[in-house]
This record gives C-alpha cells, structure tokens and sequence, in this order.
C-alpha cells in the first residue's frame, strides 16, 4: 500500500459524500466512527481523524492494511454509486500511522488478565488501561499473535504492527511471556479475566503419498527461518484468505508451478479480494469446486463438486461429481482448511458454558457462563474473523468489563 | 471564555442570523450540537415585504440568496422567550428598521431585552432591504447594509439605545465601502457598544443563467440581486476582520464564508474574538459545529492556548500595505521522489518555468529557477504535494 499524502488524503476524504446514518460506520466490525474520522481529514483536523479512529481501535494501523474492506465499511459506501468507494484503508493509513494522539491518563483502580496477545487480547487490554483497570497480557509467543507470527510481510508490513503494539503497550499493559494459569487462578489473582487464546490448532485432512504441511506451520516458518519451494510445485488447498497468503508466499518462494483448490466456486470464495487479487496476478492457478481425494506418485487427484444444499459451503455439504478427474503434480500440499481450540486453549475453556460445541458468550460483552471471565476473538467466535473483528470483540468486553 | 459586554459564550462557534434560526425546533438543534451562542432570525416591527427564502446554491461553494422570511415583532418575542424558558443558550436578537424610525429600534430593543434576550445584535447588514436599483445620483433606501455605511446614523442609533438596556448591544455591519465601515466602526464604539459583527461577504451578487437567460433559481419570477455569501466569503471576512481589529478595541464577532475549524481560526488570529457560521450548517447540518468546536480545542491544545484571547489578533504584525511588503526573491522545487509526472503544474498560461521532462523515474517535472517568478500558483495545482518554496541562491 502506498501511503497517502497530505494532498491526496485530503483530495480522497472530498470525495466523501458525508453521508447521513454513514453505512460506513455502522459497517466496520470495530465500532470506528468512519465517515467521522473521514470528515475530520476533510478539514484538515488529522489530529482529530486520528482520535476517531484510535480511541475505539488500537490496532488501527495494522487493520488499514489488513482489513477486507469491501466486506466491512467499504461495503456500505454510497461513493461507490458514483465511480469509486472511498479508499477508506489508505485514509485509514495515513491518521492511523502519524501515531500523534494519546488517550488521557486515568487513575488505577484494578487489574484484570488478558489470556492471549493477539488482535482482540491487545485491543481488550488497551481499552482496559484506558479506563482504569490495569491489563496483563500472558502470551508465551509473540505478541500479535498471528499477525505477527503467520500473516506474511507483504500483506502487513512487520512496523506497522510494532507501530501498534508499542502504543498500545505504553498505555500501561503488563505483559508474561508465558502460558497462563488455570482459570481459577487468573481470577484470584487479577479478579477480571478475558479469554482470547485464538484458534491454534490447525486443521488438516488426511491425505498421504504427498509431502504435506499445514498452511498456517507453512506461514509460520516462511517469517521464521524461511521456507524454500525452489524448483517445486505446490498445491495449496483452501479458499480463505490463508490459503492465499501460502500459495503466494510458495510462489515467492521459488515455485515453479501453485495450484489452489477449493470447494468454493468463484463468486463463493471467503478470501478478501485484494488477498484473492494478489494470488491471481501472481499466478496462482486456480481450480474452484474441487476437492482433493487422494495423492500418489508425484501427483494429487481432485475431483470437481457440487453443492447439495444451496449457500452452504461446508465440506460435509460437497458431492463430488462422477466422472470427473483433476491430475495435478504436486511435490508439496499445503492445507489450509480452518483451524480449532488447541490443547491449552480447551484447558482453559473447560468448565465455561458450551452451545453448539462452541463457547457460550453474551454477544454484546463477551461473557462467559462465569461472570468474571470474558471471551473474545477467534475462540469466542469458533471460526477464523477478521482482526477488525477481533479488535471489537476485545474492546466491547473491556468496556463491560470496566462496568462489572 | 468570550465576552460582549457582562455577558460570556461558553464555546466558540456561534450561529448567524438567518434561515438556521427562525424555530424553535433549529435553535434546539443548534444548542444540542454544542453552539456558545444563537442570534435569532431578523425581526421587524412590521415586515417591510413578505418574503421566504430563495436561493442559488453551490455547496461548498456559494449561496445566492435574494430574499428571506423575517419574523415579526410579536412572535419574535414569544419565540425569544419560549427558547429562554426551554433550552440553555446564549441567545442574540437580531433586529432592523429603517435608518431614521429611531422608536422602531428602541420598541424592538426593549421588547427582546424583557422576553430575556442575552445580547441585543442591531442590524446594520441585510443587504436585501434595498427596496429600490441602484442608480447613478440616487441615495439607497436607508436600511440594513446601508447603514453600515452612514458612520452618524449608525451613532445616532446606539447612543438612543445604549442608555436604555441592561444588556450588551452590538451592531452587525457588512462591508462595502471599506473607508465608510471603518469609519462606522469607530462611531459604533464611540456611542458605546459592547462589540460589532462584521459579515465579510461582498454583499451582492446575481446568480449563473440558463440558455435563455433566465436566473438559476427556482419558484421565483423576476430576480432582485442577493447576498452572497458562502466559502468563497472567508476572505472577504478575514480582511474586514482584521482591518476592524485595528480600528477598535470592542470585541469582534466575525462571519462570512466560515466552513471549519481552521476558518474560525484564522478569523480569530485575524482579530474576532468569535466565529459566525451559516452557510456550512446550511450546507452540511448541525455536526458542523461540533466538528468546528472540536478542532478548535484541538488547535489550542496543540499550541499550548487556555482561551481565545492567547492567539487572537497574531496575525496582524503580518499585515501591510503593498509598498512597505517585502518580497522574498525564490523558486519552486519540485520533489521528484513525489512527482508522478501528471504536468497538472506544467499547463498556466502565464509560468514559463516549469515542464515536463522524461527521465529514467519516468516524467518528471523541472523548474527553470531563472524563469520562476514565485507567484505560488503551482503548488496547489499539485495533486501529490510535491512543490515547495525555497529562497533562491544570491550569485
């Protein structure tokens, strides 16, 4: 993303019609004031735009890059009737990295515990500190968590997110390297806890005779020590926007050929679009509605499918098609199709209402079924969100959790 | 925070005069969205002509508008007194009358002060009063702008009302002859007002056409010229302001094309003690003033002010006439790490120093710095912002 300037900012917040009820606010999954924070830069008051955005939003610079905006705000945007949407996450780049406004300073009054450090740990602990309740983070990897451990580089650029967490620290958030005490423990000792130990676990399916990894390990170890795919080819499973986060970073890794399966069809994929864009210019090949069946002497073998019952875009819902077959060769399969509570993760959850096999949480705060512990994130959801989404999730249980 | 006389506005955006405040329901809107003070729609004894309001509208940009309502004595006095019992704002009355009907201002003043008016705003600016073309020879009907014009009347006014109110009286004036404002300026303070409202619009105007020549106003036959007012105003207003700065020390309320908090500002380092605003809460609604507000504070805060008064009137000492300025002999210089080659800055007619050249980054425009007069129009033709200023080098 290149970044805005002053001019083109203001020339780009112009053409906002400003409007009415903005579709834009209401649409963005942390609660930003959008159109606001957009007017603001209109008039030239980036100190206010960046408030806006910041005081409800502490990851506002790494959501500029990394948020799917034409599913959240940009969805709503009435410019888009005219010729373009507004490019809300340029605007949002630009107040969001000057990095210029501090909340003010508020008396202690309590702690709480913050079980993860990635999206919605980091926001839920910023609006704790923000109001009072001082936040400590156990987190035994990075902070960030997968935004710093497996979302590429070239989608969110590793400053950007430091950017982030260093504010959000210097708010006064405590941080332990380390995984967190029994559940009965962090309330004892902090009297508050939030839960956002994330999806950990990731998902694979069996298939053997092929090399296979999964895509978040494959991520994991390309910002790590680094992967090298030179001279191979890759096959990638999955249609989110972790598959096409590993069928780039193989092609960029030496590749000499990257195909992507998906039982999805193209219009059903639930990649963002500037993730889904990326892998097709950099020519990722794409086979849609189609599951790989079983791998065998340098090849996988798919089949096309379709779906049973309409919009349901699950695997048990995919029938494959008779007669069809899909050869590819394939020195390395990297799947990437979802991801569940790990072991430590359902330690800590054990003994929390479950609905549906997924944590029951008051949808508006987070509660659990105890009333000092808190959820949010992907854990509390069940399904890989956006960090947008996250991000509300931590903060509207901070708020409540300020109130209990 | 501001004060006319014994009585202080809280917050700094105040709201105009005219179509933003002749209800009730548009004053409560005005003090929910955090206005310091309201003047109430212009108010006659008897209406000299029934009227609404008509306008030709560019928003963002320009607002014709040639005729307007105006409220009655009698209901101007309810409606004072039901926003004084109901709502918490500092409320202004507005009123006029014919230059010489001196019982007219004095039944009026009196009325506003008793329905528990804060402020009594004489006005001394409507430039639609004019009942009559203007003719070569031929004095105007005497009311509204006119006034303002007429340094003795303007006196004559104040020195009746003064003795007889309690609260602060303050003219509104509107430019015109920039000799004879000033002048009136001088005699307002003199008769002893407690402050002067200067609307910075350049009082008259007449609207674009269709293919036929007829105005581009709608529901109306027959198009009398308008007050004009709206951005394109602000400068107007920052000239008056400061030029009435240096005339009188009774403080200033300023407006006329007033659209931000940079707009409020600058009026206010140009002399005002308070911004205005209309024609952007008729363009854009009631957030206005509370973004106005706002980013007020959030100047202030950055630069370290506690009131208005520690930045009211800087801009003065840079403000002179064209034989004692001093020009800085200097060229523009392009960024060409910025430059995307566009040439948007390349096409005035009247610079012979800049063009577009192919270089190995692509086109890049360059500056002949012996051609570059300095006349500054380039840079805001940049779409990037990748022209600055600089001294040019003595050889």
């Amino acid at each position: 993303m290149k970044p805005l300037t002053e001019s083109e900012a203001v020339a780009e917040a112009r053409r906002c019609l400003d409007c009415t009820d903005a579709p834009c606010s209401r649409e963005c999954p942390a609660s930003v004031d959008v159109r606001r924070f957009i007017a603001e830069i209109r008039t030239g008051n980036f100190f206010g735009a960046e408030r806006t955005v910041r005081s409800v939003n502490p990851l506002a610079l790494s959501c500029a890059y990394i948020c799917p905006t034409e599913r959240q705000c940009v969805s709503g945007c009435m410019a888009k009737e005219l010729v373009h949407p507004i490019a809300i996450d340029r605007l949002q780049e630009f107040v969001a990295r000057r990095c210029a406004w501090n909340p003010p300073r508020v008396k202690e009054r309590g702690t709480a515990a913050v079980v993860g450090g990635g999206p919605a740990g980091l926001a839920c602990a910023a609006a704790l500190a923000q109001g009072g309740l001082k936040p400590t983070i156990f987190e035994k990897r990075k902070l960030g968590g997968v935004l710093a451990t497996c979302v590429p580089p070239f989608r969110l650029p590793p400053r950007a997110l430091q950017r982030d967490i260093d504010w959000i620290m210097e708010l006064g958030v405590e941080r332990k390297k380390a995984g967190a005490p029994s559940l009965k423990d962090l309330v004892d000792e902090y009297g508050l806890v939030f839960l956002a130990p994330g999806l950990g676990r990731a998902l694979s399916l069996d298939i053997g005779g092929v090399e296979s990894t999964t895509a978040i390990s494959f991520l994991e170890r390309a910002r790590g020590e680094g992967v090298d795919t030179d001279g191979q080819m890759v096959a990638v499973i999955g249609g989110g926007g972790v598959a096409m986060d590993a069928a780039v970073t193989a092609a960029r890794s030496g590749a000499i050929r990257v195909d992507l399966l998906c039982l999805e069809g193209p219009k059903e994929l639930p990649a963002p679009w500037q993730d889904f864009k990326r892998a097709w210019t950099e020519g990722v090949m794409f086979h849609t509605r189609a599951k790989v069946v079983s791998a065998e002497g340098g090849h996988i073998v798919g089949r096309a499918i379709q779906w049973i019952a309409p919009g349901v875009y699950v695997p048990s819902n995919a029938r494959e098609i008779d007669g069809t077959e899909i050869r590819l060769p394939c020195d390395l399969l990297v799947q990437a199709v979802g991801q569940a509570l790990d072991d430590q993760a359902k330690k800590l959850l054990d003994g929390l209402a479950q609905e549906d096999g997924r944590l029951k949480v008051d949808p508006e705060t987070g509660r659990t079924s105890n009333e000092r512990v808190y959820a949010g994130g992907d854990a509390a959801s069940g399904s890989a969100m956006t960090a947008a989404w996250a991000v509300g999730s931590g903060v509207r249980a901070a708020r409540a959790m300020l109130e209990a | 925070m501001i004060r006319f006389g014994s009585v202080t506005i809280p917050r700094p955006v105040t709201i105009a005069s005219g179509p933003l405040t002749d209800r009730f329901e548009k004053i409560a809107s005005a003090a929910e969205a955090g206005a310091g003070a309201v003047s109430l729609k212009l108010t006659f004894v008897k209406v000299p002509f029934k009227s609404e309001m008509r306008s030709f509208s560019l928003p963002g940009s320009v607002i014709i508008s040639p005729t307007n309502k105006r409220l009655e004595l009698a209901e101007a006095v309810e409606l004072m007194k039901r926003i004084k019992k109901e709502l918490d704002i500092v409320m202004l009355a507005n009123f006029g009358a014919l230059g010489a009907k001196f019982d007219e201002w004095e039944t009026q003043a009196a009325a506003f002060q008793d329905a528990g008016a804060d402020i009594i705003e004489l006005n001394f600016c409507c430039p639609n009063l004019a009942t009559e073309e203007v003719r070569p020879g031929k004095r105007q009907r005497h009311g509204g702008a006119s006034i303002a014009s007429d340094p003795s009347t303007c006196g004559a006014i104040i020195s009746r009302l003064r003795p007889m109110l309690s609260i602060p009286v303050i003219a509104k004036v509107i430019t015109g002859d920039p000799a004879a404002l000033l002048a009136s300026a001088k005699a307002i303070e003199e008769a002893g007002a407690d402050g002067i409202h200067v609307v910075g619009t350049p009082i008259d105007g007449l609207p674009p056409l269709d293919d036929d020549g007829r105005p581009a106003m709608p529901l109306i036959e027959g198009v009398p010229s308008g007050s004009t007012n709206g951005s394109v105003c602000r400068y107007s207003t920052f000239l008056a302001t400061a030029r009435l700065a240096r005339t009188v020390e009774i403080p200033i309320m300023a407006s006329g094309g007033l659209e931000t908090w940079k707009d409020c500002v600058d009026a206010i380092l140009w002399g005002a003690s308070a911004p205005s605003v209309c024609s952007a809460v008729m363009w854009s609604g009631w957030d206005v003033i509370r973004s106005m507000n706002e980013g007020i504070a959030d100047f202030m805060a950055k630069k370290g002010y506690g009131s208005l008064d520690d930045f009211r009137g800087l801009a003065l000492t840079h403000l002179t006439t064209p034989d004692k300025t001093r020009l800085v002999e200097g060229t523009s210089r392009i960024d060409e790490d910025l430059c995307i080659g566009c040439g948007r800055c390349t096409r005035p007619g009247h610079c012979l120093a800049l063009s577009l050249a192919e270089t190995d980054e692509g086109r890049k425009v360059r500056v002949d710095e012996e051609e570059c007069i300095g006349c500054a129009v380039c840079q805001r033709l940049c779409p990037v912002g990748a022209i600055s200023y600089v001294e040019k080098e003595r050889t």
